[in-house]
């Protein structure tokens, strides 16, 4: 039984890429093999926290949706590039940074059916045990088809208004989409705001637990983009934080 | 800043506080320290001038004391000389020719002021000593006279013995003579006509300018018996001593000035010498009128008294026994040359100006002489101010300097006044510019802003201090302050998550109303289901 974990927010910006990372991270180190693909394919960034080298990447997601490889193709083995004691594996499946590529996903589409085919298969595969959907953000096809497809869905968000309306709405529609797990993250939450109170009104207006509440702390944001977080500083509030969520979405 | 408006109290600005105490501290013991220099100098000229004036004033009357000494002496030798002079015409033949050139071989320079009032001429010119030489015979007839270069007719010649036929009627040198024993020499009073102020005047209204006006014309007679072999009386050899002569030395004595002698004194300076005789007539003096003479009838003309009326003075001779009334110390002046003593007076006179009186006696003891050994006096009067103009130029001198001195110091107050102010003006600048700076960066955090710029600034200041340091602490605080309001503020939004409900609805509608969605919800329950299907085949 694999587990479909759909990471999202309603805009960019929110540190949904560094979540997801952090959270594979947790769960390979759990013993888990976790696959974790980029479908952001208009403003990929992830395949850097998992210290993918662009000029290593010969095949993307992009690829598979043009249907030139099999998406078991575009996986990549990062389990010991990120450092740290990982008993699982971790298989990330990049989008392109190729401007060409981006530009074409933007002009032609590509048939989301062929998604939920792709993560069929790459659960197949490579035998996962979860895999982990990054996804664009915004209420796209794909990304509605991530969640209708998710076992669990993240929906992270800051606390600032132009996240709360959006959020609302994302929060809507996956239930009528009767996604078994639905969570909320409030990520880049200043130091200053009483964190348990913040959790409690964010419960109480979408009506949906909430799995964290993560300070902003100018050391995440410093190690953000150097590596994943919840690796290097096991012992750090923020880590446990990072670790209840997965435990949380793992049901 | 609201705080000033309500803080009580004067607010003095740091640039004012400052100038204040740099005005203060700069220029407050240099207004002591000029005002004591210039006091100081101001002290020491002043005793150096008292001492230089008391020294002067010794020293000058010491020296007009000398020369008061000096001339009676050279008057008494010039008279003790016409006494040999007397003696050695008794050894000369007794003829016109022998007593001509005895006139004209006795010659001194009389000085003199000849030309008009208008233009004074100042002539020098060698002039005989005796106007008369006589031999006059036992029985008192004149038997041989030449007068002022001139042998008198025998027609003319007169009995001498008789004093009514003498040139001034009343002379008595024949007696006189007679009754002196061999080689005595008679010597009478000064004698002359008596000239009056208006005679000696004229039309001029002092005694200097009046040029052409009557001069006193007066003689000494020297008498000196003859004896024959057999020890008879066998007449006299009589001469006449042209006075001018000796009142010379009197007249031309400028006791103030450094040329020493004058042709004519000028009575009104005050620095003039004058001489009396043994009988307190004064016989040397620039005003004439005040000189011993005789009136028409060949008596003496009484001394000028006290109740005379001021025209009746100038008709009326000086004798200093009568004189008290005019001056006190005429008499004491009198009584001390007769005592054989030389001195000084001092007198003030009506306009405060010291004048000094140096007296000697003229020691002379023959004819009418001999009793008392004096001849007169020779008195020097000086106005004491003129004795210390050497002083009161170093008391010019001193002022003149006192007072560039004062100007020196008024010019380096004035100018350290600017140069403090300029400084203090500057520094305060310095100083209360970035404070001033630091209160609108205050007033700004006041209005919730941060004053980045300001605040950099100050910080980056070429001449660090204080304030920069405290401009940097303040950016701290400023950057702290604004980061927990904007906090609070944030805090205060997420308290107040508003969602647009009706919005909201409208556009999850917009979502799930697509026929993809309904597609996708229908199929996405059994899209989850194959996966854990497919799982749990696979475990199972």
């Amino acid at each position: 039984m694999a587990t479909i974990i759909s990471i999202h927010s309603f805009r960019g910006g929110t540190g949904k890429s560094n979540t997801t990372a952090n959270i594979t991270a947790l769960l390979a180190a759990q013993g888990y093999r976790v696959g974790v693909i980029d479908t952001d394919i208009q403003s990929p960034g992830i395949h850097v926290l998992f210290g993918l080298d662009e000029d290593h990447m010969s095949h993307s997601l992009n690829d598979y949706l043009w249907g030139t490889c099999e998406i078991e193709d575009a996986a990549y083995d990062v389990t010991n590039e990120i450092g740290g004691t990982i008993s699982g594996k971790i298989f990330l499946i990049p989008s392109s940074i190729k401007a060409g590529e981006i530009a074409r996903v933007l002009r032609d589409g590509y048939d989301p059916g062929l998604l939920n085919d792709g993560f069929q298969r790459l659960v197949e595969a490579l035998d996962l045990d979860v895999l982990m959907i990054d996804t664009h953000p915004g209420l796209n096809e794909e990304t509605l088809l991530s969640i209708a497809i998710s076992d669990a869905l993240l929906i992270i968000m800051r606390p600032d208004q132009q996240d709360y309306q959006g959020t609302g709405v994302t929060v809507e529609v996956a239930r009528k989409l009767d996604v078994p797990h639905l969570l909320l993250m409030v990520n880049k939450v200043p130091q200053t705001y009483d964190m348990e109170d913040v959790r409690q009104r964010v419960e109480q207006i979408y009506n949906c637990p909430v799995a964290a509440v993560i300070p902003h702390s100018d050391e995440l944001m410093a190690l953000a983009s150097a590596g994943v977080f919840s690796l290097r500083f096991p012992d750090h509030p923020v880590t446990a934080a990072y670790r209840q969520v997965a435990a949380r979405l793992m049901g | 800043m609201a705080a000033t408006a309500t803080s009580r109290g004067v607010r003095v600005g740091l640039v004012w506080r400052f100038l204040l105490a740099a005005l203060l501290i700069g220029l407050a013991p240099l207004g002591v320290i000029s005002f004591f220099a210039i006091n100081g100098y101001q002290e020491a000229g002043d005793q150096a001038t008292e001492v230089t004036r008391a020294t002067l004033d010794e020293k000058s009357l010491d020296s007009l004391q000398l020369r008061t000494v000096e001339t009676a002496n050279a008057i008494a030798r010039f008279l003790e000389d016409r006494v040999q002079d007397a003696r050695t015409a008794t050894l000369i033949p007794r003829d016109a020719a022998a007593y001509t050139t005895f006139l004209a071989a006795h010659q001194t320079e009389v000085w003199y002021l000849g030309g008009t009032n208008a233009a004074p001429v100042e002539l020098r010119e060698m002039m005989p000593i005796f106007r008369e030489i006589a031999y006059v015979g036992a029985d008192g007839r004149e038997r041989l006279r030449v007068a002022d270069g001139k042998v008198v007719p025998s027609n003319q010649l007169r009995n001498v013995s008789d004093p009514a036929n003498t040139t001034y009627l009343s002379e008595d040198y024949f007696a006189a003579t007679k009754a002196l024993d061999p080689g005595e020499v008679y010597v009478s009073h000064v004698t002359a006509w008596y000239v009056s102020q208006p005679e000696q005047l004229g039309t001029a209204d002092d005694p200097l300018k009046a040029v052409e006006g009557k001069k006193y014309e007066a003689i000494i007679r020297f008498a000196t018996p003859l004896y024959t072999e057999a020890g008879a009386f066998d007449g006299m050899i009589v001469l006449a001593l042209d006075y001018r002569h000796v009142m010379g030395f009197a007249l031309h004595i400028l006791p103030t000035s450094t040329q020493n002698f004058t042709v004519f004194p000028d009575y009104a300076s005050g620095n003039y010498a004058y001489m009396f005789d043994n009988e307190g007539w004064e016989i040397a003096h620039p005003r004439f009128w005040v000189l011993r003479g005789l009136d028409p009838s060949g008596q003496l003309v009484s001394p000028v008294r006290e109740e005379m009326s001021r025209e009746e003075r100038g008709r009326h001779p000086m004798n200093l026994q009568y004189g008290g009334w005019a001056d006190p110390n005429l008499p004491i002046m009198y009584a001390k040359v007769m005592q054989g003593e030389d001195g000084f007076v001092i007198t003030v006179n009506q306009s405060n100006a010291k004048k000094a009186t140096t007296y000697a006696p003229i020691r002379f003891a023959h004819g009418v002489y001999a009793e008392d050994g004096i001849f007169g006096g020779l008195a020097i009067g000086a106005e004491m101010a003129e004795f210390h103009q050497a002083a009161d130029k170093v008391t010019t001198s001193i002022a003149a300097q006192r007072r560039s001195l004062e100007i020196q110091m008024i010019g380096m107050i004035i100018g350290t006044a600017v140069v403090v102010v300029i400084v203090a003006v500057v520094l305060t600048r310095s100083i209360s510019a970035p404070v001033q700076r630091l209160g609108e960066a205050a007033q700004a955090l006041e209005r919730g802003e941060m004053a980045e710029e300001i605040l950099n600034e100050l910080q980056q200041r070429h001449l660090r201090d204080e304030v920069s340091d405290l401009a940097a602490v303040f950016k701290v605080m400023a950057e702290q302050v604004i980061q927990r309001e904007r906090s609070l503020k944030q805090q205060i939004a997420a308290l107040n998550i508003q969602i647009d409900d009706q919005k909201k609805r409208q556009q999850v509608e917009s979502i799930t109303e697509t026929d993809y969605f309904q597609s996708l919800r229908a199929s996405a329950g059994q899209m989850r289901r194959r996966h854990q299907d497919r799982r749990s085949g696979e475990q199972s």
